[in-house]
């Protein structure tokens, strides 16, 4: 038997594992660009969560 | 030898969030890859962890011990001293360990990572949520 001198299945192979580096670098990313835009809307109402967070440590009766 | 920094803290996973994880969900991997690169951290109550192994009955126990281990995770426990904050966050979520989760988060000025905004409707607009579906 003919020992398989092909390269296609490495290709593929190495094809398949450059794509899925690729995309998970693009998700992480993704995941980047939320976190910075989550950042920066919530430092727009930071005196409103910081109210928001002074009447939880009150308790649950300041809450009724 | 100087200390190294601390990890700055990104987010708090709910007990979905660490459900997903075992789930090997693509989201949660993903955010605490980007987390892991900023030099952060993903909070996580240890009522959602204990929650979370729970409801997977503890059959992907590696996958847990995956994500306790992770550099970029780290388990807190409730402060003793805040439980008038949680029972307040408590009477809003309907639930303890998602109470911790929202207390966590609004106490650190970040968002929780859930996959159901709507248990957090009621605390701050709702607004420090952010939900993930894969």
């Amino acid at each position: 038997m003919e020992p398989d001198t092909s390269v296609e299945q490495q290709d593929d192979q190495f094809w398949d594992e450059q794509s899925q580096l690729t995309l998970r670098r693009s998700g992480v990313a993704r995941w980047r660009r939320v976190l910075a835009e989550r950042a920066e809307a919530r430092e727009g109402r930071s005196a409103e969560t910081a109210a928001f967070r002074e009447r939880l440590r009150l308790g649950p009766a300041a809450q009724a | 030898m100087t200390e190294p920094s601390p990890r700055t803290v990104a987010i708090v996973l709910d007990t979905t969030a660490v459900t997903a994880w075992v789930r090997e969900s693509l989201a949660v991997g993903e955010l605490l890859a980007e987390i892991n690169d900023a030099y952060g951290v993903a909070l996580i109550p240890l009522a959602c962890l204990v929650e979370a192994a729970h409801r997977t009955a503890l059959l992907e126990q590696a996958r847990l011990e995956l994500l306790v281990a992770h550099p970029a995770t780290m388990i807190v426990s409730d402060n003793p001293d805040e439980w008038p904050a949680l029972a307040a966050t408590r009477n809003l979520v309907d639930r303890a360990d998602l109470a911790s989760a929202a207390w966590l988060a609004i106490d650190c000025g970040v968002d929780v990572m859930t996959r159901d905004a709507r248990w957090y409707s009621s605390v701050n607009g709702g607004r420090d949520v952010l939900e993930f579906d894969d």
